[in-house]
């Protein structure tokens, strides 16, 4: 149910880490219980949690490890709470079998990826945004979950409560996928004196795990309530009675699993334009990468090229209609990643008969302007 | 838009001073960004602070030309004089830095008028920021002050001020000359 | 079962999945009874599982909220409903496999941590679900799935392991003990922090058939053989004990 609160910090402006505002914002969307595990480049959202979560009558909890850490996690959301970890890619790929049982058991949580360089272990401080794919399909089985991308600090605040949000509504597990730069950049950015939140519905239901809809989403008592919950990561029917081998039981519960969130995409995809009308030259970025980007496009603007941004906050689920708009015109689209070229796979995939230029890089640093002007040169006489 | 780095050793407080200038910018009202760098080393290596201050959103954080070096360390020079605007300004601190060949910039003994004068070897920072505030106007000196007071610990706050306070006065002969 | 506890249980889940010969029948009517003697809020309870047989004891057999999660993570899935809602009493049961050898790390935390939970280990001492492999508490020597020439490995005392972590209470019994192990599920649900109970339950099916026990009565011969009590343990020399079944309640040592 959507409701406006006041926001828990004063309203004006701050000066912050990315961090501390996701942090912030996790507490003024209703975050009451936060389990992590340390790692960098992620570990000041969990100092963050650990002095204030209490402050607010909330739980903190440090585990033993980052698989311990979302599975008490997604225990604590039965309970009643709203939930958060963070983790940064190593942490995330141990997190991925649980993040798979909140799809399946429809429970609402967030979790915070701050991508550092990788593989492996790699370069735990620096930046880069190479899990986006894992994101989208690192859970085993198929399945929908919901990514967002921040791009400034005011981001790492508004875009936690917007993640808490949809797992409330959709329960869904919802993937707040920053990067090294964003979450240690510091700048100033405002709280709103109110804000508006969504808490799940704990309606008691004999059937908490299914609608009529084949694109629903069911009410969601928590423990306690007297529903006698039976939670089950195995393939129930909307009692909650497993049905291991029971197919039409399995295919309907995959659909909507995947149709509540493909068939509620106007409400979950959020992009952003700049000069995109008539583009002759579309960059399609995320994350920090859009800003360096968005510094190239107001240059190239200012010299008269046609350029435009198309900039994904929602990148999973990923808005197939708002690339294509703003493509229609483009003569060259680029793709500057943090990585060898993810995000721009989706983007062939899509404009097929169109010229897509990726702009990777995986040096452990960020995309500098500089990147990205070095290439577009090369389309540009 | 003004871009300025701050380069350094470990241990010199560039990133909390680049911290401070950000801050004290969002006190005037501005839109400013820092994004702090460590080297390998926590003491010791080569430190970056990247800030920019702009009257509105700040498209990319990252300092590629910088309008202003704030230069602590002799690595640090070396490595950020060239990439400066040739229009820009840099204040290298005397003791530490042979200077190259720059159009305009001033050599602030920040380091021995911290000791001499506040007998702490830590605030060269302050002092620095203080004189970047006299010449270049970006950032008020009272915006400066209340940033120390919002976010040094208030042990440290004192001194901070002072070393502020003495870059701002100080060296106002050096720049007219 | 005796029908004073059905109110506890979904009959129309019935009959349960359990083999012939299993012991895990007992252990969920054992576990009923503690609860029924005691008077708990059975709305107020909350049953966490992982995978395996033993998981299948309360879901989806007890009538109220269960939570049957991940492999080997039951330990960490109940730490959160526990610390998120101190009010609800919160029962793990779960397999050997699932709280020993995937779940390990959880369950020596949980107790160290010191958290309310009640720990039960329905201990076959075997993988019955996915075919009878070697678990964590398997007996050296044993034939499994996978050791077919014998287990050369040591196995785990969770008793031991639990209460070096700092468990509050400890105990262990077998299936067949079902009054003492009935007051020992009862002192566990009273006790004020992390109580953990490893109940040995007979496996037949996986455990007995390779290991010439193919019968539920030889199983309960070579599990009674083995039995030592907690409180004669000074009897034995250390390698007497290395085959035996400790059973009774963990004490601190004098």
């Amino acid at each position: 149910m959507k409701t406006i609160v006041k926001s828990l910090l004063a309203p004006r402006k701050y000066f912050m880490q990315g961090n501390i505002a996701c942090a912030e914002g996790a507490l003024a969307a209703g975050c009451r219980y936060y389990a992590g595990y340390p790692i960098t480049p992620s570990s000041e959202i969990m100092e963050h949690m650990s002095i204030r979560l209490p402050e607010v009558g909330g739980v903190f909890m440090q585990m033993e490890d980052e698989i311990a850490s979302i599975c008490s996690m997604i225990g604590a959301s039965w309970a009643g709470a709203k939930v958060m970890t963070a983790t940064s890619g190593p942490g995330f790929s141990l997190m991925l079998e649980g993040i798979g049982y909140a799809v399946m058991t429809e429970t609402p949580c967030v979790i915070v990826d701050v991508q550092r360089a990788g593989p492996a272990t790699g370069q735990a401080t620096k930046p880069a945004q190479g899990d986006v794919m894992q994101a989208r399909w690192g859970a085993h089985g198929d399945h929908r979950i919901i990514a967002l991308s921040p791009w400034s600090v005011q981001e790492m605040y508004d875009l936690t409560i917007k993640a808490f949000n949809f797992s409330e509504k959709y329960r869904v597990p919802t993937i707040l996928l920053a990067d090294e730069v964003v979450a240690h950049l510091k700048e100033s950015f405002v709280v709103k004196p109110e804000i508006e939140i969504y808490n799940r519905d704990k309606t008691l239901t004999e059937t908490p795990f299914g609608t009529q809809e084949e694109d629903g989403v069911p009410p969601m008592p928590c423990f306690g309530q007297g529903a006698q919950l039976l939670v089950t990561g195995s393939t129930h029917n909307e009692y909650g009675i497993r049905k291991v081998a029971d197919p039409d039981v399995q295919e309907r519960l995959v659909t909507r699993l995947c149709k509540k969130i493909d068939n509620h995409k106007k409400d979950i995809c959020l992009t952003e334009r700049y000069f995109t009308d008539n583009a002759e030259y579309l960059f399609v970025a995320y994350g920090i990468s859009a800003r360096s980007s968005y510094a190239v496009v107001s240059e190239l603007r200012e010299s008269q090229i046609n350029a435009g941004l198309l900039r994904y906050i929602t990148i999973w689920p990923f808005d197939e209609e708002t690339l294509k708009e703003c493509a229609l015109e483009a003569k060259v689209i680029f793709v500057p990643e943090m990585n060898q070229g993810q995000l721009v796979l989706e983007i062939m995939r899509i404009l097929p008969h169109q010229k897509v230029i990726p702009i990777p890089k995986t040096r452990g640093e960020a995309i500098y302007p500089s990147d990205i002007i070095k290439v577009f040169r090369k389309y540009h006489e | 838009m003004t871009k300025i780095k701050l380069t350094g050793y470990g241990g010199q407080g560039i990133i909390l001073a680049g911290e401070i200038l950000a801050y004290a910018a969002m006190l005037d009202g501005k839109e400013s960004s820092a994004i702090g760098e460590y080297g390998s080393a926590a003491r010791g290596g080569l430190t970056t602070s990247q800030v920019i201050i702009n009257d509105e959103f700040i498209a990319s954080p990252f300092v590629e030309a910088a309008d202003i070096l704030i230069a602590l360390s002799q690595e640090g020079y070396d490595k950020y004089y060239s990439q400066v605007k040739s229009t820009g300004l840099i204040l290298y601190e005397s003791s530490m830095i042979i200077p190259k060949d720059f159009p305009r910039q001033y050599a602030i003994p920040a380091v021995n008028v911290a000791l001499s004068e506040l007998r702490s070897t830590v605030v060269g920072n302050m002092i620095m920021l203080g004189a970047f505030a006299w010449i270049t106007k970006i950032v008020s000196k009272r915006s400066l002050i209340s940033a120390v007071k919002d976010n040094v610990s208030s042990k440290f706050t004192e001194v901070n001020i002072k070393g502020i306070e003495i870059g701002y006065e100080k060296f106002q002969e050096i720049f007219k000359g | 079962m005796s029908e004073h506890l059905y109110k506890y249980l979904r009959t129309e889940t019935f009959p349960t999945p359990f083999c012939a010969g299993c012991g895990h029948g007992i252990l969920m009517g054992v576990i009923l009874r503690a609860i029924d003697e005691l008077k708990l809020d059975f709305k107020k309870m909350v049953f966490v599982s992982g995978i395996g047989c033993g998981a299948w004891i309360p879901s989806p057999h007890f009538k109220t909220d269960t939570l049957h999660t991940l492999h080997g993570r039951p330990v960490a899935y109940a730490t959160g409903v526990k610390k998120a809602n101190p009010e609800l009493k919160v029962v793990v049961i779960s397999g050997d496999g699932d709280l020993a050898a995937i779940g390990g790390n959880h369950l020596i935390h949980a107790a160290r941590r010191n958290v309310g939970l009640t720990v039960i280990c329905a201990n076959n001492s075997i993988y019955g679900m996915t075919g009878g492999q070697l678990s964590p508490t398997t007996p050296k020597n044993t034939k499994t799935m996978t050791t077919v020439m014998g287990n050369p490995e040591e196995a785990f005392d969770l008793c031991k392991l639990v209460k070096a972590c700092g468990a509050k209470y400890v105990a262990r019994y077998t299936v067949f003990h079902t009054k003492p192990l009935i007051k020992a599920i009862k002192t566990a649900l009273n006790t004020d922090g992390f109580s953990f109970i490893d109940v040995v339950s007979p496996c037949p099916t996986q455990y007995g058939r390779r290991n010439q026990l193919p019968t539920l009565y030889d199983m309960y011969a070579f599990i009674k053989n083995r039995l030592v009590h907690f409180d004669a343990l000074k009897k034995y020399k250390k390698e007497e004990l290395a085959e035996k079944i400790i059973i009774g309640e963990y004490r601190d040592e004098d």
